[in-house]
């Protein structure tokens, strides 16, 4: 008898703790009484000011809970992997150099957002029938610690060509592109700048010249670099043109002039998107925090918590930002089309180029 | 032989004991056969293929067999010193330092190379000698098991006798335990070249760019790049290569390594002249039981440790469920509620619990009572085994997409994928015991009017009890602690343990690192816990 009662305990313990899994699982179960909470997923870099959503919330009486993945591949996968069958309601984070990748697993339902006509035209025109809308761009660049080549009165690299010169040997540290999503947009770089019939070359020379690849962005910017918090030796990394003000912003002891700075010709444009995932059970309040997340208020936000330029025309760009930033007048891009076709192939040749 | 089976079934008639088998049976056909077949298909995909045009699958095929081949020599070189220890003297405490030396062994993977991040310095890691390190580390513990019973067993008089001859210790050791032994060291070997060779957690800890295992390949290019089709393909070609390392080693290894019959008694232990060197037997405990706790130890120690100061930060946010931001980073969120990781692991452990063990025991029960096809469904339950778990993952996930009700976006996925992971070990553990219960007692109830049912709850089930916990127990440890699988199919805010400890353990950040110790810490009690039950249980048989 009693160990038919410890059974059944046993069996209720495990059907309630089914049920509660189930109800994690599809964290939008509905009810009409309660207010909707919807589901914002992320990569572990969109930061927004704390409250940001209150305003949102006491409009619309919507509320928005932020599940952040680990970076924007793994990301931008998972939504793939469960297109039609989503893990939220709205995804933030997928940028042009993944873009073709989610769009091919029909991940977005598509939506025009009612601040459509005040963003980025040319980010806009990337994406064929609003199936995400653009909500911000920043560009990676080959980052220097500006001290370093002052104390050894040495010049800092000016170009993507100057990185595989002797003169700079044994100083560069760099995502993996398998692993890292700046470090997908380093060599998406070099193959912008150099072609498909050159830019192995570019990296075997790098590769000669002893470029140290680690596995993410942090690694390298807060280990072998030498310009950050970290006790590195390498002085040119991988990371942000907005990567000098955020060195002045979080300094402490606070200080005037950003200790690193970035080299201009090699900046590639990353814009990153947000869109509606289908199969979401709150399409109509999911739409609504699209047009949220691309109005002045959430965009004005952007640059200091997030370290990325803003696609609404009248956002306001912050002092600081303004001095310590720099917006390359002709960064390298590339194609959405031409890396959907090639990014695949290209990381199997970055890797038997550079990880033997 | 014969006649013990005829009168084990006696009492149950056998045809409807093997469909006790069918559920089992079922059930790996639909998640590990179907799942198979569609990598198969995908693989036929000539898209696919292209990926073994490029010279990264061979390159990684190489790191992925030397390293295994390393691991095993130093796993088997590190062993056998502690493996003679325990298997030729008695001391006090002898118990005690074995159940801590094949401990190591039910540790899961990320727990161990959390372990190993914390122990190395910096210097070595994300580096091949680290991935060979951790890997010699886990598997000492299956050399002391494989080796050690065979060691028991070899009569000191064969020794006693050489040295009597005037043959010097290391002769001795030559001419007479190294032949006696070289079944169980190949035997051995195998199993930790296996283990190593489709290593996944402590390579995504320790290795480096370009220093990954074909599994963490595949993870890899299904998880982050997006390359289904080209993890397909390694996938497959991986279950390939495996299958005839295997049949190689089962057929082939015999012809090669001769073995020797051994007696089952267990031979007196002590050798002659083992009095003589206490000196070297303590040293050998010492310093093995120094290499087999300083992981752990570095564990609880990097729990109470921000940076170099010491503190209780990590543990407080394990309940705080308010996260703590990454200190290095300020622009960067990586804050995870460490709770709601063990909360989602207890409760996929418990379906999987659910699942395993009812298939489990039925699958048993028909594989002793249910004739030729419940044996087929004994061998059948083998199965999974022989597939690696991220493959068991990436199978669900080309199987089950949108054309099948797109279950691989469910949340049930991950604890069946579980119960697969599991299912195979309840059935190896509970078949011997069902095997064993005395057919007198069945025929006696039988004799008193009893119907089957009636026997099978007073008889077997009652005296199988424990084993049933002891098994509970394993999938249990088996489901907190699987990785593979798990880090393919999790579900976002649906995290398991060692989903988030290798989230946290991939990214800068001491505050992370701590919390990661913290995760390990508590994953490592979960698991000793859950194995604590089934040596109980195993005490059963």
């Amino acid at each position: 008898m009693r160990i038919r009662l410890v059974t059944l305990a046993v069996v209720a313990a495990i059907v309630a703790a089914a049920c509660g899994g189930s109800e994690s699982a599809t964290n939008t179960e509905s009810g009409n009484a309660e207010p909707v909470t919807l589901t914002l997923l992320a990569h572990e870099s969109f930061t927004p000011s704390e409250g940001i959503f209150d305003e949102f919330t006491a409009a619309t009486g919507i509320s928005v809970e932020i599940v952040r993945s680990a970076d924007a591949g793994t990301l931008v996968t998972k939504a793939a992997l469960t297109a039609g069958a989503p893990e939220g309601d709205v995804l933030w984070g997928v940028d042009n150099t993944l873009l073709s990748r989610a769009l091919e697993a029909d991940v977005f339902e598509p939506y025009r957002s009612a601040n459509a006509d005040f963003l980025d035209a040319d980010a806009l025109a990337l994406v064929a029938n609003d199936a995400v809308t653009p909500v911000d761009t920043g560009d990676v660049c080959i980052n220097y610690d500006k001290a370093w080549y002052a104390d050894r009165n040495v010049a800092p690299p000016t170009s993507l060509d100057d990185l595989v010169d002797p003169r700079y040997r044994s100083q560069l540290v760099v995502p993996n592109p398998l692993t890292s999503s700046p470090g997908l947009a380093f060599l998406l770089a070099s193959i912008a700048k150099y072609g498909d019939d050159g830019w192995t070359t570019w990296w075997e020379k790098l590769r000669d010249n002893d470029v140290l690849v680690v596995e993410s962005w942090s690694d390298a910017y807060y280990g072998p670099f030498s310009g950050s918090s970290g006790k590195g030796d390498r002085p040119l990394v991988v990371s942000y043109a907005s990567s000098p003000p955020a060195e002045v912003i979080f300094a402490d002891p606070p200080r005037d002039d950003a200790p690193t700075a970035v080299v201009v010709d090699t900046c590639f444009r990353q814009i990153e998107f947000a869109g509606v995932l289908r199969g979401t059970k709150y399409p109509e309040q999911a739409r609504l925090l699209v047009d949220f997340l691309t109005s002045v208020t959430f965009q004005n936000d952007l640059p200091l918590t997030q370290f990325v330029y803003p696609v609404h025309r009248d956002a306001t760009l912050p002092d600081v930002f303004v001095r310590h930033s720099l917006r390359p007048d002709t960064p390298l891009t590339l194609d959405p089309a031409r890396i959907a076709a090639g990014r695949t192939q290209w990381l199997d040749t970055f890797s038997s180029v550079m990880l033997r | 032989m014969t006649a013990v089976r005829h009168r084990t079934t006696s009492n149950y008639p056998s045809g409807w004991s093997a469909l006790a088998g069918l559920p089992g049976a079922a059930w790996l056909a639909l998640f590990v056969g179907v799942p198979v077949v569609a990598l198969v298909v995908r693989v036929v995909d000539t898209d696919s293929l292209r990926v073994l045009r490029t010279s990264v699958p061979w390159r990684i095929g190489w790191f992925t067999l030397w390293q295994a081949v390393l691991s095993a020599v130093t796993a088997l070189v590190v062993a056998l010193p502690v493996t003679w220890v325990l298997a030729r003297h008695d001391f006090r405490m002898r118990r005690t330092v074995r159940a801590i030396v094949v401990s190591g062994f039910l540790l899961p993977s990320v727990v161990v190379g959390t372990a190993f991040v914390g122990l190395l310095p910096a210097s070595l890691q994300r580096t091949w000698i680290a991935v060979v390190v951790a890997h010699a580390w886990f598997n000492v513990a299956v050399v002391v098991r494989v080796v050690g019973a065979r060691w028991e067993r070899i009569d000191t008089g064969l020794t006693d006798a050489a040295a009597l001859l005037g043959a010097a210790p290391l002769r001795r050791l030559r001419t007479v335990t190294l032949p006696l032994l070289a079944p169980a060291l190949a035997a051995a070997s195998a199993l930790v070249f296996l283990f190593c060779f489709t290593s996944y957690g402590i390579v995504r800890l320790l290795g480096g760019p370009g220093r990954v295992t074909i599994e963490s390949d595949i993870a890899l290019r299904a998880l982050q790049i997006g390359d289904v089709g080209a993890a397909a393909v390694l996938a497959v070609a991986q279950a390939a290569f495996l299958i005839v390392v295997a049949a190689l080693s089962t057929t082939l290894g015999p012809r090669i390594v001769r073995g020797v019959a051994l007696p089952r008694i267990t031979a007196r232990r002590i050798e002659v002249g083992a009095a003589r060197r206490p000196r070297l037997v303590k040293v050998i405990v010492a310093v093995t039981l120094v290499v087999v706790c300083a992981p752990l130890v570095t564990l609880v120690v990097g729990s109470l440790r921000v940076g170099s100061a010491w503190s209780l930060g990590g543990w407080r946010s394990l309940f705080a469920g308010n996260p703590v931001r990454g200190s290095v980073a300020p622009s960067i969120d990586r804050s995870i509620d460490l709770l709601a990781a063990v909360s989602s692991s207890l409760r996929v452990a418990l379906i999987a619990l659910l699942i395993a063990l009812v298939l489990g025991a039925c699958t048993a029960f028909a594989a002793v009572h249910g004739g030729r096809g419940g044996r087929i469904g004994d061998s059948l339950a083998l199965v999974p085994l022989a597939i690696s778990p991220v493959t068991v993952g990436l199978g669900m996930i080309v199987a089950f997409g949108p054309n099948a009700g797109n279950l691989r976006a469910s949340w049930w996925i991950v604890p069946i994928a579980h119960s697969l992971v599991a299912l195979p070990l309840v059935v190896r553990l509970l078949v011997p015991v069902l095997r064993a219960v005395p057919p007198g007692l069945r025929d006696a109830t039988a004799t008193l009017g009893a119907s089957p049912w009636r026997t099978l709850r007073s008889v077997d089930l009652s005296l199988t009890r424990r084993a049933l916990a002891g098994a509970g127990g394993l999938v249990v440890a088996v489901s907190v602690g699987e990785f593979g699988a798990s880090s393919l199919l999790t579900r976002r805010g649906a995290e398991t343990i060692p989903v988030v400890i290798a989230r946290l353990m991939s990214r800068t950040g001491d505050v992370l690192r701590t919390q990661a110790f913290v995760l390990s810490t508590v994953l490592a009690v979960l698991c000793i816990a859950a194995m604590i039950l089934v040596e109980r249980g195993d005490a059963a048989r």
